[in-house]
Order: C-alpha cells, then sequence, then structure tokens
C-alpha cells in the first residue's frame, strides 16, 4: 500500500514538472501561431482582402506582383515568397552567389589553431548548431547569441575578439548556417525556464514597442507593413526573418550577420541602436528567431 | 535685465521641477509626460542656455532608458555637445559629430539644434511611456485585430 502511494506521488510529481516545464514556452507557442494565422490570412488572397491588408496598393500591384495562397514555411525567404518580381532578379543573383568565397573562408576559420593550439572546432564540435542560437544559457540566466558564443570561445582562448557584424564572424557564421543547413536542420528555440520567457516576452516588447524620431516599430513594417512596399522594396515578413543569416547585402558589398542588419532597422526607425551583445539585442534576437522555430535554417543568403 | 529675470525664474522652475522628480539622473518617462514641449524646449522664451541645460536633462534620461534619438546619423548626445561647443564659441551654426565620432556636413542653426536636443530627449521618454502600454495593439492575437 505504501508503496502503491509513493509511486503515485512520483508520479505525479513527474507529470507536475513536465507540465510546468512544457508551459513556459505556452505564450511563445500562442504567438507564432496566431502570426502564422496572420500571414497565411494576409497573403491568402492579397487582391480579394486588400481592405483589410493593402490599403494603399494599387490593383495591379496585388494582380501581378504579390503572390498568394502562401503557407507558413514557404514564408522562410523572406520577401521572395511573395514578391513575383523580386524572386527573379533573387534566383539570377544566386546562380553564382557571392557569399560561396565565405563560406569556403568560415571552414578555414573553424579549423585553424589560437595561439594554444585549440581552435573553434573544440567550442564547437557539431558545426550544424545554426538553428539553436540563440538560446538561453540556464547558469547564467541570460540569453547568448551565435556572436557572443563565438566571441567567448576566441577570448577564453587568449585571443582578441572578431567583429561582430561583418569580417571573420561573418564567414564563420556563414558555414556555420550553411552546415546546418546541408544536415536540414531546422530552427529550434528553447524556452525552458520563467527567465527564458521573460527574456522572450523583453524581446517581444521590443520588437512591437514605437520608438525613435519617426515613432516606428519593427513590427510597423515588418508584421502590419510586410508586403507594402516602400518605394520600390517590398517590406518582408517578421516570418522567417532570422532562417537565412548572415547575409550579403548588395547595399553593403558583403556579408553581415544579425545583428548588423537590426542595428541597421532600429536606426531607420531613428533611434540608437542596442550594441549587438547587449542583453536588449540579444533578447530581440532570441523573441525573433522563436517565431521562426520549425522552419528550415538556409544561411547564407542575398539579400538588397 | 529682462532675461536675466526670466533665466533666473525658469532656472528656478527647472530645478524645482528636478527636484520634486528626485534629480535629473531619476527623470522618469511618466513624470516627463507631464512636461509640455512646446513650454520647455522654447528658445524664444526660456533661452538657449535653459533649453540646453532641459535637453541634457532629459536626453540623459533617454540614454538611462536605452530611447535615445539618432537622426541624420547623429546621436542626440552629440547635438547637445555641438550647442555646448558653439555657445562657447560664439557658433551660430553647429555641425555635429556623426555616431562614429567624424566629422558631418549637417550644419544647424544653433537655436534650432538646441530646440531639436531638447524636443527629442523629451519625446524618446513620453513615446517610452506611451509605448508601455500601447506595444500590445500591435501583436496579433493580442491587442491587434484584423
Amino acid at each position: 500500500m505504501l508503496l502503491k502511494i509513493v509511486k503515485t506521488s512520483a508520479l505525479v510529481a513527474l507529470a507536475a514538472c513536465t507540465l510546468s516545464a512544457n508551459s513556459f514556452n505556452a505564450q511563445a507557442e500562442k504567438d507564432k501561431v496566431e502570426l502564422i494565422k496572420y500571414f497565411e490570412a494576409k497573403f491568402a488572397d492579397p487582391e480579394k482582402y486588400a481592405a483589410n491588408f493593402f490599403p494603399y496598393s494599387t490593383e495591379d500591384e496585388l494582380k501581378n506582383n504579390i503572390k498568394k495562397g502562401i503557407k507558413h514555411m514557404e514564408f522562410g525567404i523572406g520577401n521572395y515568397a511573395f514578391n513575383k518580381a523580386g524572386i527573379e532578379t533573387y534566383e539570377e543573383i544566386n546562380e553564382m552567389p557571392p557569399y560561396e568565397d565565405a563560406i569556403d573562408a568560415g571552414a578555414e576559420l573553424y579549423e585553424k589553431k589560437f595561439a594554444n593550439g585549440n581552435s573553434l572546432s573544440v567550442c564547437f564540435p557539431d558545426p550544424t548548431i545554426g538553428g539553436d542560437y540563440p538560446m538561453f544559457d540556464e547558469s547564467t540566466k541570460s540569453v547568448v547569441s551565435l556572436t557572443q558564443a563565438v566571441n567567448d570561445c576566441i577570448t577564453s582562448n587568449g585571443e582578441k575578439k572578431w567583429n561582430e557584424k561583418k569580417g571573420d564572424m561573418a564567414s564563420f557564421q556563414a558555414f556555420i548556417a550553411n552546415s546546418t543547413k546541408e544536415a536540414e536542420k531546422k530552427v529550434n528555440i528553447k524556452i525552458e525556464s520563467a527567465e527564458a520567457a521573460t527574456a522572450y516576452e523583453r524581446g517581444k516588447e521590443f520588437y512591437y514597442t514605437q520608438r525613435g524620431y519617426l515613432n516606428l516599430s519593427c513590427a510597423t513594417c515588418h508584421v502590419q507593413g510586410a508586403g507594402k512596399r516602400v518605394r520600390n522594396e517590398s517590406l518582408s515578413q517578421l516570418l522567417g526573418h532570422t532562417t537565412h543569416f548572415p547575409v550579403y547585402r548588395l547595399k553593403w558589398q558583403g556579408l553581415g550577420t544579425l545583428e548588423r542588419r537590426m542595428e541597421g532597422c532600429v536606426k531607420d526607425q531613428g533611434q540608437n541602436p542596442p550594441k549587438p551583445s547587449s542583453t536588449t539585442m540579444k533578447e530581440l534576437l532570441y523573441f525573433m528567431a522563436y517565431m521562426s522555430n520549425g522552419m528550415a535554417v538556409d544561411g547564407p543568403d542575398i539579400r538588397k | 535685465m529682462k532675461k536675466i529675470y526670466t533665466l533666473a525664474i525658469t532656472s528656478i522652475v527647472a530645478f524645482s521641477l528636478a527636484g520634486c522628480m528626485g534629480g535629473s539622473d531619476s527623470l522618469t518617462p511618466v513624470a516627463a509626460t507631464k512636461m509640455d514641449q512646446k513650454e520647455v524646449c522654447n528658445v524664444d522664451k526660456l533661452g538657449i542656455d535653459t533649453v540646453l541645460a532641459n535637453a541634457k536633462m532629459y536626453n540623459a534620461a533617454a540614454i538611462k532608458e536605452e530611447v535615445e534619438f539618432r537622426r541624420l546619423d547623429i546621436n542626440n548626445r552629440d547635438l547637445i555637445i555641438a550647442v555646448e561647443e558653439g555657445l562657447k564659441s560664439g557658433a551660430k551654426e553647429v555641425s555635429p559629430l556623426n555616431f562614429k565620432g567624424k566629422a558631418n556636413k549637417t550644419k544647424f542653426k544653433i537655436e534650432y539644434a538646441a530646440h531639436r536636443a531638447c524636443t527629442f530627449g523629451l519625446n524618446a521618454l513620453q513615446q517610452k511611456h506611451e509605448g508601455k502600454s500601447a506595444w500590445r495593439l500591435a501583436v496579433p492575437g493580442d491587442g491587434f485585430k484584423y
């Protein structure tokens, strides 16, 4: 009888723990589902639902330049998911991708020995981890971005840290992203504690809060504004935003990290942006990456 | 004489307000919402020194809240520095450094620069306060309906 009570209690405790662990990401999952629902509704038939989603677009634009009936996973390629004119240019450039040299350079950096004989391959024995970052470190109770993890590895081996936005950092991340893509892995961001959920919530709040002298939020352009045109460019959607970094941007004439792109976005809103390895930036990326959970990692890529 | 009198009164008001809020370091977004930028950033009415002092106070709080404005590659702190230096040298126009610390071609009349630095500092704080309650209105599945 006593054994039965002990067994039942242990089972109940285990079930409660499991339920509790699973529930930390409940809000994030709900947010993701709602976001997918919104984008699928928005791009179901842009011409038909123009009044709801594209009030300032021309009929011609909606009919001839925006693809309809887009489903969740198709959003992984940014605005090329719906931008009929843009996809042609994108495919043309991708016939001779300008980031290939960077992948090779990143592979060399992966094996290159530090002065102490170690290398990045010691810190990252599995290079197919592009979809796991940013991750929440339960020991330090903080978000760790891939950029930070790389620099932590380098500095802990007595080397000078890399620029967080371009150069070797971007090349190495191109190698990581490409290895992850070739392994057919997906974005896999985890929220497994109350602290991680709080960090996610702060990132979400940053994303949706209006800021800067233009009083814009990230969402103004990339949720409500996604698919709309600014001059000759179609605004991309939050869903899938983090899957393809680092990117070779024609504007940069080079490869850059996700932090570099986000700094540019916040600057465009009219605010002095958070530093690449600041808590604010990392939590913002944590939220954004969670929204792309389950989507294929397909970096590096090209963007205008 | 009239100018000195105005300056003295506005300084007393400004310091009293700062005192009520526990000093410049603790100026909060919620306290900022009670301020009227047409009043506190009015160079004609208050004089450039007072507006600059206000700009410094608001922008210090904006930096603390991580919401400092940047326009034309110029952080608001650099606009304030340019006005301070302009006042010392007696310049009528100022050309602030950009966020990389490099010289900028952009020039402003010094009064306009002081006014902008003040309104940018205050706007950033007011926006931060409004954003605390408004951001959910943009979240699909929360406040955003379509």
